[in-house]
């Protein structure tokens, strides 16, 4: 989703190319540090991006600094919250909304405005994702079958629309329509309209030889496809699609309720926010290229080797910073890629330090 | 104060001190010793003035500093990044559990908790005080709460000043049932008779009262709510002495008055004209975080003191210098990172604190260990 779009000047803060070293187009000699493998097919797949970026470099130093004061911290399993009464006592209830909401987690802020999309409902304030939340339970509230594919595939613009009714449009409306004509049909016609359906048919992991979760997902709904080129290899990020299912494991795996083998495999969710906390932290650096158009709100085209390098080292980054704070923490604290996503993500997702601007259904 | 982290403690204990040794971070104890202000440096960099007396009081300190160190450039460093974060003034929700929110009640029970907010963890134990109360399992200051919500619930009156003056410890360890007796209960006890009798004799019983019988300051000459909490109640008055001079920390005076206030900030019974000259609550868990960031730094002595878990005792100029580098550095560290932010968003000290302390209220690394009823 695209927090904060902008409306602040650029800005140039101490400190904010820590480096204070232009990489661009600089190859050092040195070996690549590279995570070990944790069996995630995005984690493999982003290799020739790291060892051949341009515009995004990382700093293994920094992320060993940053790991001595980090791996200190709770860094929890976060706690996400469905609104009130979804999924209450209905594990498949709650596997239904979250994923309907994930499929169309896109920009939830106008391009050209940069006005966030707002709502009211319950007599509560909400923006971004939360207030997609919101329509979404105020639809079922008053019997929209929202969660249900036969709908899905048939909703009118119009009906989108109302669903969506807030303070402006919904940003990228025609995009989250055309992604539940595809999503709805699919449910209908294999899962009986049910995301959790889809969810059960599979066995309880991330990836198996093309039978897990993630792996069926990117290929039965070509929207949670989210790979890119990059010098002709084909690049994995898999934002939604990890994203969804950690957002399921996150509420029902606590309660006993959904269990997968595999949850060490997912990687960071390459996204708007967790780039900027990099960024800030000095983990990674950009080109002087990149940095401007950045921080004068250029788009960064979808698929360009500067989107793809962002998303890409925000995975590998997260990944050796994941293995450097666990090396400090005790056996019972060590920790997955996802709590170091949500440490980052958290304190950041509301920042007026411009992120880059890319439009796509992807993130 | 928390103290999860004294089970991770003594399993830790039976380390050789090796061990212990090799979880020196970078930039740590081995600069100390090399980072110790010669005097014919240039005058150290000072906080612009927030007319709060703690903070004018500590300067001495920090200028003669044995074992603690302060490093600007850190600071510098650390607020280019924390500087973006969202650092939003915390919405405390009314304590849970609370049987009445009036907002005068919950300001009460705000208050009297705050008065006995000094550890829950056994010294010698290092076990957590912990409680089941309706469902939820609760441990630390959580867990008082639950034992006041649980006293209010079975009518005891422990709001009332005039109660609290005269509760025993019988009936002190009843309200504090838990998987251990409360720590520090003899302690709690006393402050409780001291507390209760001010109320009783001077306020009808009742903090509020107390709150509004002066200016919405916490300085005023004088009459501002954090002077008069520190002289009308003893139990608030959080000084200490270095090299012949007084230095003022009035920790929970000020954190209990920053709580109320948070709770309701708009129209609430605490309203705090002046809340800027809040400085940083300067507990065990600041220090920490602090010094994990690389804004502060020990000497050898010290680190290995906090490292092997031996107590630093109240009022020894360690245990100053190490509260008043809290304040120092975390004023600084909101200079730096208001420059930074928009005017619109703008942070006071206390923001600093709280980002500060969330972090690191749960972590394992080991913090200074000093047995006081100040913090």
């Amino acid at each position: 989703m695209l927090a904060a779009a902008g409306g602040n000047p650029p800005r140039q803060a101490a400190g904010a190319n820590p480096s204070g070293v232009n990489l661009g187009g600089v190859k050092s000699d040195a070996p690549l540090r590279w995570p070990k493998p944790i069996g995630s097919p995005v984690l493999d797949s982003l290799r020739p991006v790291i060892e051949n970026s341009r515009d995004v470099h990382t700093h293994v130093d920094k992320i060993v600094e940053v790991a001595g004061w980090m791996a200190y911290e709770e860094l929890p399993m976060p706690e996400y919250h469905l609104p009130a009464g979804v999924g209450v006592n209905d594990p498949k209830e709650a596997i239904d909304f979250i994923m309907v909401a994930d499929v169309i987690d896109t920009a939830f802020t106008d391009f050209t405005t940069h006005v966030k999309f707002t709502t009211e409902y319950a007599g509560q304030h909400w923006s971004d994702s939360e207030a997609e939340f919101a329509c979404l339970k105020r639809a079922m509230d008053n019997g929209i079958p929202i969660l249900d594919g036969n709908f899905l595939a048939k909703v009118t613009r119009q009906q989108l629309n109302e669903i969506f009714s807030g303070n402006i449009e919904m940003p990228m409306l025609d995009e989250k329509l055309a992604v539940l004509h595809q999503v709805g049909p699919v449910l209908a016609e294999k899962y009986k309209g049910r995301f959790s359906n889809f969810v059960h048919s599979c066995p309880p992991r991330l990836y198996d030889n093309g039978k897990g979760i993630i792996d069926r997902l990117v290929v039965e709904f070509p929207r949670f496809n989210d790979v890119s080129q990059y010098d002709g290899h084909e690049i994995k990020l898999y934002k939604l699609p990890q994203l969804g299912i950690w957002f399921v494991y996150a509420s029902l795996h606590p309660g006993g309720k959904f269990q997968l083998e595999d949850i060490g495999a997912m990687t960071a969710f390459a996204d708007y926010i967790v780039p900027v906390a990099l960024r800030l932290l000095g983990i990674t650096s950009y080109s002087p290229a990149l940095e401007h158009a950045i921080n004068t709100y250029q788009m960064i085209p979808r698929d360009s080797t500067q989107e793809v390098e962002v998303r890409a080292h925000c995975i590998y980054a997260t990944a050796l910073l994941r293995e450097e704070v666990n090396k400090i923490r005790p056996a019972d604290k060590q920790i997955i890629i996802p709590q170091i996503d949500a440490r980052l993500w958290m304190p950041y997702h509301t920042t007026f330090w411009p992120h880059h601007l890319t439009k796509t259904i992807m993130y | 104060m928390d103290t999860s982290r004294r089970a991770f403690v003594k399993a830790l204990s039976a380390l050789p001190v090796e061990i212990l040794a090799s979880r020196k971070l970078p930039s740590s104890s081995t600069l100390a010793a090399t980072r110790r202000r010669p005097a014919s440096l240039p005058e150290i960099r000072w906080p612009k003035p927030i007319g709060s007396p703690v903070l004018e009081s500590i300067r001495l300190a920090i200028e003669n500093s044995r074992d603690v160190f302060t490093h600007v450039d850190k600071i510098v460093e650390v607020a280019a990044w924390m500087g973006y974060e969202d650092l939003a003034i915390p919405e405390y929700p009314v304590p849970s559990g609370v049987q009445s929110t009036a907002p005068n009640d919950v300001v009460d029970l705000i208050l009297v908790a705050n008065s006995i907010d000094t550890a829950f963890t056994d010294f010698k134990t290092h076990v957590k005080f912990q409680v089941d109360y309706e469902g939820r399992h609760t441990s630390d200051s959580d867990a008082m709460f639950a034992c006041l919500n649980r006293a209010m619930h079975n009518g005891v009156p422990i709001l009332d000043g005039r109660f609290l003056a005269k509760v025993t410890r019988p009936e002190l360890e009843k309200i504090f049932a838990g998987n251990i007796e409360m720590p520090m209960l003899d302690e709690k006890l006393e402050v409780l008779h001291q507390i209760g009798s001010v109320l009783a004799g001077k306020y009808e019983g009742r903090f509020h009262n107390f709150i509004k019988s002066g200016p919405p300051l916490l300085y005023d000459g004088g009459n501002g709510l954090v002077e008069r909490m520190s002289k009308e109640f003893p139990r608030f008055n959080d000084v200490s002495s270095y090299d012949g001079r007084e230095i003022k920390f009035y920790k929970l005076a000020q954190l209990g008055l920053w709580f109320a206030w948070a709770t309701y900030p708009k129209d609430g019974p605490v309203q705090l004209n002046d809340v800027e000259k809040m400085t940083t609550f300067p507990d065990y868990i600041v220090p920490v975080a602090l010094r994990l960031l690389g804004i502060n730094s020990y000497s050898p002595e010290l680190e290995h003191a906090i490292d092997t878990y031996q107590l630093i005792p109240r009022d020894s100029t360690q245990e100053v210098e190490i509260r008043a580098h809290s304040i120092y550095a975390t004023a600084l560290l909101r200079e730096e990172i208001n420059k930074i932010r928009p005017a619109d968003l703008q942070v006071i000290i206390p923001q600093v604190n709280e980002r500060l302390w969330t972090h690191y209220h749960t972590t394992f690394w080991p913090h200074h260990l000093t047995k006081t009823i100040m913090y």
